[in-house]
């Protein structure tokens, strides 16, 4: 029960997130607010890794360190800042189903790159997906 | 300008917003594989909290003539930009503890739900800048239906 607590937590401080990010978006460029947006969420991100995980943090390796920035620049500056803009271009309704079917990507990259197989259920979430992302397209706007 | 030209501005607007939806979707996805191996190496609050300090650093070098452009933005751009990333950090941590306290197959399903209670709030607070028509919620409804079923598909 606690943990869907907190998923239930988690979802409604994405929504609420991106509604304040839309508001912003009326003012600001989408890079200034991926920039200002990525310094408030590490105020918050930060001492909660140092007091929880203090340890793990000064026995990084080189290796996961250049694991982390890859990440980095795949989540939080390519996926934000694309994010954002899309947002500022179409609203939030359009554009955070699409940006939601990353697990689609995420599961064909692994096909592709780790060779995981194909299952039923995934082929059908992915066609699922894929048919609601060509309904919001192709809405005539 | 004539309504013709209006269209076809309003069309490539939302072209190219789309194309940026489709580009983000690939870049998270992408980073859904890299974050898979960052968590056998390091506790994923760590790993996202680095990552965030890695893509905030090379965000800042690119977008610097942006951030010097907008200084002069009204004081509520930025009270809703603070409040947007504390959103999406406070999503993170919260998901994480989630993970910590129930099983993937009941936090991932909920956690999907993210782009309905995004459209759900949007309707409440910002309904006149957000209009909603019936074929992009069922489309939405589609996306986390879909979400979910590949989620329980690869953790059952």
């Amino acid at each position: 029960m606690t943990g869907m607590l907190f998923a239930l937590c988690a979802t409604t401080a994405w929504g609420m997130g991106n509604v304040w990010i839309r508001l912003a978006l009326r003012d600001m460029r989408a890079t200034t607010v991926s920039v200002y947006s990525l310094c408030t969420g590490l105020l918050l991100l930060i001492p909660l890794a140092l007091l929880l995980y203090w340890d793990e943090v000064v026995s990084l390796t080189v290796g996961a360190l250049t694991t982390i920035f890859f990440y980095g620049m795949s989540n939080f500056l390519m996926g934000r800042f694309l994010n954002y803009s899309s947002i500022s271009r179409i609203g939030l309704s359009r554009s955070v189903p699409i940006t939601s079917a990353s697990p689609v990507v995420a599961f064909a990259l692994a096909v592709v790159f780790l060779g995981e197989s194909l299952s039923l259920p995934i082929v059908l979430g992915t066609a699922t997906v894929m048919a609601g992302i060509l309904l919001i397209v192709t809405e005539r706007r | 300008m004539s309504q013709e030209t209006k269209q076809a501005g309003m069309t490539r607007t939302a072209v190219v917003g789309y194309l940026l939806a489709a580009a983000a979707s690939i870049a998270y996805g992408a980073s859904l594989v890299l974050a898979k191996q960052v968590v056998q190496e390091t506790p994923a609050l760590v790993g996202s909290t680095i990552g965030m300090i890695f893509g905030l650093l090379v965000l800042t070098v690119i977008s610097a003539r942006d951030i010097r452009n907008e200084r002069h933005v009204p004081a509520r751009a930025y009270m809703w930009t603070a409040l947007g990333g504390l959103g999406a950090a406070s999503g993170i941590s919260f998901m994480f503890l989630g993970m910590a306290n129930a099983p993937v197959v009941v936090v991932a399903p909920i956690v999907a739900m993210n782009p309905l209670t995004a459209i759900f709030f949007a309707q409440i607070f910002i309904r006149g800048l957000e209009p909603l028509t019936p074929r992009v919620l069922v489309g939405a409804l589609m996306v986390v239906a879909g979400v979910i079923i590949i989620g329980l598909g690869q953790n059952t």
